[in-house]
């Protein structure tokens, strides 16, 4: 049984890959110009990955927990290098070592599982202090400040599902996270409706309402008070100090489909292409000839409208149920380790291979905003493919040692 | 099974984790509903659409902002021109080849910018900008047999009054790959036309607009159709209209002024303000040549001319001021007490014994000489010696308080700074050895000491106006396409003179006479006071150059002048100021309307 669900895990995850290689191939067949075709280095990655992989799954948790904060300092070391070194397409994200590029900010999910499930499973450590809940939010939002300054949207935000889905896992109740994180939802709330008072003033009586239910310490209130009332008074002329550029960027940032480059362009294009797979879809490799070679980035952020396309509904539906198999077996895992730590850990990749797959799926399919999120597993990128088996690693080690303390 | 860790396994938690689980379900039901009825209700609906058309997104070039003068003369301004673009992933290597062979260029150049990895495969990109309309026909004919080519009419530039304020204009060009590495982010794109040089360049977030897209529907064939229907275009937006503060009827003046054999600089500035009123620097380029891709005779014939009409000589000119300098080296004496109005110095009888050398005077003797003669007749014997008694120290103290040795801050941009040597500059480490007698040679603005005509420019302005410098400028304000006003351009002072006003007076004085009575008598005018400085400087490669500074009138001045003509007998810049203050002290207000049909534009359109 408990080798049965490693084995279906693994088998889930190389199942993915390959699926990702051979569409890959298919999108990117007609490119010139590179030195090697997209999908021998998306393979190379695999193969590399799954070394990798195996590593992590027998690495030993006493171990792992040692290197927590190592991983974390360094992941920060190398996201401060991205930043001062220099840009690719407009946009730094990348470490150049020899041929191939590497993303620190895919790393720094890593990092942040660890140091979070490290943090949360200390004895001492009650969730429900607000100081704790601090603490967390820090650990999260170090790396978060300095991807935002990359800029990159989709990455950034994984890190708040990872923090919600990590906190929630540990025992905080939503009305606790909510309350948490309402000073950054005002201040986007202000931005996105134009600082609109009414909204606010809406916005301001749900977190009261909130309070009134939970009635959290003291200095709690007063802190969301006055965070508040600083947002509400504060946001709308630090704004306008903002230069045009700025608040363009800003915008963007949270509204990507604003940008007139994207203008709902690709979510038409990817749609007509999912759409137009049918049932069974149009077949291996016929699908760019058609409507499918003018979508941007498809063999990244839009792999899945790829294989929509050419295998249907039934192609899409098998990739969409295997996803789901994944994380059901990840939330599994989760629920059925006896450390504290290693449930967190495992809730931790849960969280990302969740909000991935949830978030490119849906703004494939047109009901979720533009972000740049890649699907695990299947979207190219060496890096993220890389990041994907390492948290599939994590979830073996977690469950091979579920009965160690 | 047991949920989640024992300690914190309390009801409502393992209720949340179930929740957790139900939610994840959801969402994959709702995906899961969302491509069933993409795929399965309307797959057919969608599948005729894909295989009917695809979509081609086209940019629509925004129209550039223009170039006006300070009454609304146009001096740069847009023109329709065809412009052949091509989508990269739809043109194959053949097609290429074809094109080149259509247009007569080559298509080893279309090839690279077309596959070029960095660029987006799917928007068509400019291969070729200002094509004649016989080739634009020719292509258009020929579009069956060229899949992925398209003709279209975008706004080309053109500088209607020619080689007029060529330099402080400056011109549009295709941005360079180094260019476009640093400015991807900004929405350029290979093939864009971007400011090169001057205002298009200072001013190219103004200038440029934002860029529209059209979603044209295109058939297997790759032939656009038109319009996909219900994408809406999304409309360019014009850019910002510039208003300069030059006078076109000045800069003409000006550069008519200047002979065509003579290369030389004129800065005429608003001695109150620092607002530039012309700006020359000759030989001037046109610059219309920059906006298609220029044939390299051309080019050669520009680069290596000798008298290099690309430099901006009024930034990027460096001279030693000679002459001009002892405004600063007299104001430095008087203001320092090392002389009195009235102190007479060791007579000059051609030249001046320091130590075992002998620095002459430009012209035979002077005789003893107090200090408005020396300006008048501008004796070097007298300023050796003012400056051997003030030292290098202080004479570059007063050299920096009066706006040299640093760019004046022109918005523009792009200048030189000049050099005002101190004591760090003179380090023997550096090969820049200090002897005594060097001060003899800065204090009459020779030696090491280099100043652009902006700089000089400045001061005189500064002299003029009671001591303030001002940073030029030349923007006098920007509207939006509708009119609205989006910026002004507002003296900005940099710096008071460090003088004190008496001394400023004295100076003043000496300047009014330099016109009366002195070297710069051909620059006077029957209605009004002049008050100048002319200036010979030595050039050790060739003959010395003319400079005159000056403004008008002495007592209330309304325009402040630094001009310099290269390899030019002494007094050559003088008759040049003289008509270019004439011109704007005479010159009538003319209703705007009235100016542009008094023939600026004329025969002016450029062949296409």
């Amino acid at each position: 049984m408990e080798s049965q669900l490693s084995r279906t895990l693994v088998i889930t995850a190389v199942l993915l890959s390959v699926i990702g290689i051979i569409v890959i191939y298919s999108a990117t067949r007609d490119e010139t110009g590179l030195g090697m075709s997209r999908y021998m280095l998306q393979s190379m990655w695999f193969v590399a990955g799954i070394g990798v992989m195996y590593i992590t799954s027998v690495l030993p948790i006493r171990f792992l927990q040692a290197m927590t904060i190592p991983v974390f300092v360094l992941v920060m070391v190398l996201l401060v290098v991205v930043l001062a070194s220099e840009t690719v397409k407009g946009s730094s994200r990348w470490i150049r070592l020899g041929f191939i590029g590497i993303q620190p900010s895919e790393l720094a999910k890593i990092a942040v599982i660890m140091a979070l499930a490290q943090y949360l499973s200390q004895v001492r450590t009650n969730i429900h202090r607000p100081s704790v809940m601090a603490t967390c939010g820090v650990i999260a939002a170090m790396p978060v400040f300095l991807i935002l300054s990359q800029p990159d949207l989709g990455t950034s935000i994984v890190f708040a599902a990872i923090f919600c889905g990590v906190l929630l896992w540990a025992g905080l109740s939503v009305l606790e996270l909510l309350l948490m994180v309402s000073p950054l939802i005002g201040v986007i709330i202000g931005v996105v409706s134009g600082f609109d008072w009414v909204i606010w003033s809406v916005f301001i009586l749900i977190v009261a309402g909130i309070v009134y239910l939970k009635w959290p310490p003291r200095f709690v209130t007063i802190f969301l008070t006055v965070t508040h009332l600083a947002v509400g008074l504060g946001a709308e002329p630090l704004w306008d100090s903002l230069h045009d550029y700025q608040q363009r960027r800003v915008e963007t940032f949270l509204n990507p489909q604003v940008d007139p480059k994207g203008a709902g362009y690709q979510i038409i294009q990817s749609k007509i292409a999912i759409g137009s797979g049918g049932l069974l879809g149009r077949g291996f490799l016929q699908g760019s000839q058609t409507s499918l070679a003018f979508l941007p980035e498809q063999h990244t952020d839009f792999i899945f409208s790829v294989i929509a396309e050419e295998f249907g509904f039934v192609g899409s539906m098998a990739v969409l149920i295997l996803c789901y198999v994944f994380i059901l077996i990840g939330i599994y895992i989760a629920m059925n380790v006896k450390s504290r730590y290693q449930s967190l850990l495992a809730a931790g990749c849960v969280s990302v291979f969740t909000f991935h797959v949830i978030m490119n799926v849906g703004m494939a399919v047109g009901v979720l905003p533009i972000a740049g999120v890649p699907l695990p597993f299947l979207s190219y990128g060496g890096s993220f493919l890389m990041t994907s088996l390492i948290l599939c690693g994590l979830l073996l080690n977690v469950w091979r040692h579920r009965f160690d303390y | 099974m047991s949920v989640g860790f024992s300690q914190n396994d309390s009801p409502t938690h393992r209720g949340q984790l179930y929740l957790f689980i139900g939610i994840v379900t959801a969402l994959f039901l709702l995906l899961a509903v969302r491509l069933f009825y993409f795929q399965v209700i309307s797959g057919e609906e969608y599948r005729a659409h894909s295989e009917r058309n695809r979509i081609r997104p086209v940019v629509i070039e925004a129209s550039r902002g223009l170039i006006m003068d300070r009454n609304g003369v146009v001096l740069a301004e847009n023109w329709p021109s065809y412009t052949i673009a091509a989508a990269p992933f739809e043109t194959s290597d053949e097609t290429v080849d074809y094109l080149g062979e259509l247009t007569g260029r080559d298509a080893r150049a279309i090839r690279m910018r077309l596959r070029d990895p960095s660029v987006n495969r799917f928007n068509p990109i400019p291969v070729q900008r200002n094509v004649s309309f016989e080739i634009a026909c020719r292509v258009e004919e020929h579009l069956p047999d060229l899949p992925g080519v398209l003709v279209q009419i975008t706004p080309g530039r053109m500088y209607g009054t020619g080689e007029l304020a060529s330099h402080v204009l400056g011109y549009v060009s295709e941005i360079s790959q180094q260019e476009l590495e640093g400015l991807s982010e900004a929405g350029y794109r290979s093939g864009d036309i971007i400011g090169k040089t001057g205002v298009e360049k200072a001013f190219e977030h103004h200038l440029r607009g934002q860029n529209g897209m059209e979603f044209m529907e295109v058939n297997a064939r790759g032939q656009e159709l038109g319009p996909m229907s219900g994408m809406p275009a999304l409309l360019p937006e014009s850019g910002n209209n510039v208003y300069l503060t030059l006078d076109t009827r000045i800069q003409a003046v000006a550069e008519e002024a200047i002979p065509d054999s003579l290369a030389g600089a004129l800065v005429a500035v608003d001695p109150m303000t620092g607002a530039v009123i012309a700006i020359v620097s000759r030989p001037g380029f046109d610059p219309n040549l920059f906006t298609e891709r220029i044939p390299q005779e051309t080019w050669n014939s520009l680069a290596n001319h000798p008298l290099k009409p690309l430099l901006d000589r009024t930034r990027d000119g460096q001279y030693p001021p000679a002459s001009t300098m002892k405004i600063v080296t007299a104001s430095a004496a008087l203001e320092e007490h090392l002389v009195t109005p009235t102190t007479l110095l060791a007579p000059c009888n051609g030249g001046y014994q320091f130590g075992n050398r002998w620095a002459g005077c430009w012209t035979y003797g002077h005789g003893s000489m107090a200090f408005r003669d020396a300006m008048a007749h501008s004796c070097d014997v007298y300023f050796y010696q003012v400056g051997h008694l003030m030292g290098l120290e202080r004479w570059s103290r007063y050299a920096r308080g009066f706006g040299l040795g640093t760019p004046t801050g022109f918005d523009v941009g792009d200048e030189q700074g000049g050099l005002v040597p101190d004591t760090d500059y003179y380090d023997p480490a550096e090969n820049r050895v200090w002897t005594p007698g060097k001060i003899l040679n800065l204090a009459i603005g020779q030696g090491e000491l280099l100043v652009t005509p902006l700089q000089m420019a400045m001061l005189t302005a500064a002299v003029a106006n009671g001591g303030v410098i001002y940073r030029p400028y030349v923007l006098d304000r920007v509207e939006s396409a509708g009119g609205e006003t989006v910026e002004t351009g507002e003296p900005t002072a940099r710096d008071t003179l460090p003088i004190s006003p008496s001394t400023l007076y004295l100076i003043r004085e000496s300047l009014v006479n330099v016109v009366n009575e002195g070297t710069g008598r051909s620059a006077r005018l029957p209605y009004t006071q002049l008050a100048g400085k002319t200036g010979t400087a030595e050039n050790p490669h060739g003959a010395s150059h003319s400079w005159f500074v000056a403004y008008a009138p002495a007592e209330s001045p309304r325009i402040a002048v630094a001009a310099i003509m290269e390899n030019a007998p002494s007094g050559s810049a003088v008759p040049i100021v003289r008509r270019v203050v004439d011109a704007w002290l005479t010159l009538e207000p003319v209703p705007v309307a009235g100016l542009i049909d008094a023939g600026y534009m004329e025969g002016a359109a450029p062949s296409p």
